[in-house]
């Protein structure tokens, strides 16, 4: 399978962050990385239309998951506005569709990470 | 007039009390002690007229029979009409040896029932030692006069005497007001008013006087008791400042607890999830030798435990430090139950199981429910993962249905599975902590023995009910129903 579009991943934790590039990667889908939310917004604005998928990381520092989704969904031009964005979360709060719903993401995965469950999300959103 | 009134202490029904009191008591010693005074005065008089009669044979007895003797009738009209003079002699009747008769008074009126009589003979003393009786004088006593006075003084005198007592009563009241009950509504408006912020100590506007009264005494009493209070009070005060801040140091523990446990849970997973990741990575890298993925295979088992333990000790000690807050909010449970589904299909996937995973949700489920979704999610995957983790073939199912608990809509939600199902003798202990249905289970399966002490407490804590289903139905083994109350919205939200 061919995938037309690139992922985003915004994670702080730098380790989760390479372990699940590698996963990503590994399906042979393109990633780029940002370790906050703010860097993901300004990636996301300066290559309008590459990305595919948001993964986004809820809990991290300088500008939080909620937030960056706040600013990709009312700030950034569009396309990327309406990007799909899934919460990647441990917090069971979050592991609800309508919450995420409500805070403008399209739904969630709980960590860790299943590679299973990122490889139907990625079929799901950047396929060809 | 009625604040003067009041002034004096006449609204106070302890005066009033005493006046009447005084009255009853004023009334009855007035008609006593005019009886004793007009009794005696009757007496008295009754003895001066008796002492007349006595007086008569001294007195009169001798000039009577003189005159009678030398035929001297002139003098013994004298003498009867003196004697018939006094107005306590009804009747006198004097007849002669000779035949002539004198009376005074009219014998059948007055006399009839005289209150005393006396007959005197009168005798003439002759000079041979001999006498010779000369006339009889029969006097007789009436009383009526002396009775009718005392009776008609009576009335004057107890009249007198009642408004003597009356007065004295009314002085009493005005006494009373004067000296006591102003004393006592002033003790009373001051014990009324005495609280922490008012501590003036009671001083009574009195005349100077040396010695202690029984005002005097309640007065100390009362400051002696103010005293005391106000101590015990600092007291209490200060005991409740220091629980006071005790507590909210506990508190402020408790939420640097609670803190930390939250900060731990994120800092430990974070990087647990990344060790995980990565032995799948080696695991599923495709030019990797047996041994190595076997070695990271077990790796990963182990670290999947150490996760579970770790996420059960933070939940477990967030219920005991009372930190886990339940939100109900209107809720779309189809949406939610798709969620489950998903996870429970991630779940299986992890546990690399080859089960059916079955999600039967009622038609008739209303549209939104109250409830504490992110626990009740919680408290399903816990259980959806306990019956993929105990089950190695066949299914497990996730099934929700409109139920009623005393009368008021419930929603039952069901995890069944088709897996070893639970002893019967370990069924009662269940949901108690650090249990598994055999210790043989804990080394197959690893796990705290926590998870479904956490479900139970979270269902209790969200008013919910977590239980063994003993109705096992369509196959299964082991059901577990989760039952949620109080689920009806009050208000739809528009």
């Amino acid at each position: 399978m061919t995938y037309m579009h690139k992922v985003l991943l915004i994670e702080d934790d730098e380790f989760t962050r390479f372990m699940m590039r590698e996963i990503i990667s590994g399906l042979g889908v393109e990633v780029e990385i940002a370790s906050n939310g703010d860097e993901g917004c300004k990636l996301l604005e300066k290559q309008p239309g590459e990305f595919g998928l948001v993964l986004m990381d809820l809990h991290m520092p300088v500008m939080s998951g909620i937030d960056a989704t706040l600013k990709i969904r009312n700030e950034v031009q569009d396309p990327p506005s309406k990007v799909p964005i899934i919460a990647v979360t441990a917090d069971v709060t979050y592991h609800n569709s309508s919450r995420v719903a409500e805070l403008g993401m399209n739904g969630f995965t709980p960590k860790p990470v299943s590679p299973g469950t990122l490889l139907s999300l990625i079929d799901q959103y950047c396929a060809a | 007039m009625i604040a003067t009134l009041r002034a004096i202490g006449f609204d106070n029904r302890l005066g009033l009390r005493l006046v009447i009191a005084s009255l009853i008591v004023g009334s009855v010693l007035s008609v006593l002690s005019t009886s004793a005074q007009l009794g005696a005065s009757y007496f008295r008089q009754r003895t001066d007229a008796t002492l007349v009669l006595s007086r008569i044979e001294d007195t009169l007895a001798s000039p009577l029979e003189q005159a009678v003797w030398t035929f001297n009738f002139d003098q013994v009209d004298v003498i009867l009409d003196g004697l018939a003079a006094d107005p306590n002699i009804a009747f006198v009747e004097l007849q002669s040896s000779t035949g002539q008769s004198w009376t005074r008074g009219d014998p059948d009126e007055q006399a009839a029932t005289p209150d005393d009589q006396r007959v005197y003979e009168l005798v003439h003393k002759l000079d041979n030692n001999r006498s010779e009786l000369v006339g009889v004088l029969d006097v007789r006593l009436s009383l009526d006069a002396v009775r009718a006075r005392v009776w008609a003084e009576f009335w004057t005198t107890f009249l007198t005497n009642l408004a003597k007592a009356y007065i004295a009563a009314i002085a009493l009241l005005f006494l009373v007001g004067h000296m006591v009950s102003r004393h006592l509504r002033k003790i009373a408006d001051h014990v009324d008013n005495t609280n922490a912020d008012n501590t003036n100590a009671l001083r009574l506007d009195r005349a100077g006087s040396e010695k202690t009264d029984d005002l005097d005494r309640i007065v100390d009493a009362i400051d002696r008791f103010e005293c005391r209070t106000r101590e015990q009070m600092d007291a209490l005060g200060n005991e409740i400042i220091d629980r006071k801040q005790a507590e909210a140091e506990a508190r402020q523990a408790l939420s640097i607890r609670s803190q930390f446990l939250a900060t731990m849970s994120h800092e430990i997973r974070t990087p647990l999830n990344a060790i995980m990741g990565f032995l799948h990575l080696i695991a599923t890298y495709k030019d990797i030798d047996d041994k190595p993925r076997v070695y990271a295979e077990t790796a990963t088992k182990a670290s999947h435990q150490l996760m579970s333990l770790m996420n059960n000790s933070l939940d477990m000690s967030r219920i005991e430090a009372d930190a886990v807050e339940i939100k109900m909010t209107p809720t779309d449970i189809h949406s939610l139950a798709k969620d489950w589904h998903q996870s429970a299909e991630g779940m299986r996937h992890m546990r690399d199981k080859n089960i059916k995973i079955t999600l039967d949700v009622a038609r008739d489920l209303p549209p939104l429910i109250n409830m504490d979704a992110s626990h009740v999610t919680q408290i399903v995957s816990n259980l959806v993962d306990n019956a993929i983790k105990f089950t190695d073939a066949g299914e497990v199912d996730i099934a929700i249905k409109n139920a009623t608990s005393d009368g008021n809509p419930a929603i039952d939600i069901r995890v069944s599975d088709t897996g070893n199902g639970i002893p019967e003798d370990a069924r009662a202990r269940i949901f108690e902590r650090f249990t598994q249905a055999d210790s043989g289970m804990l080394r197959a399966h690893g796990g705290s023995g926590l998870g479904l002490a956490i479900c139970s407490e979270l269902a209790r804590l969200m008013g919910a009910t977590l239980t063994l289903d003993d109705r096992i139905r369509d196959g299964f083994t082991t059901v577990f129903l989760l039952r949620l109350e109080n689920v009806a919205l009050v208000d739809l939200p528009t």
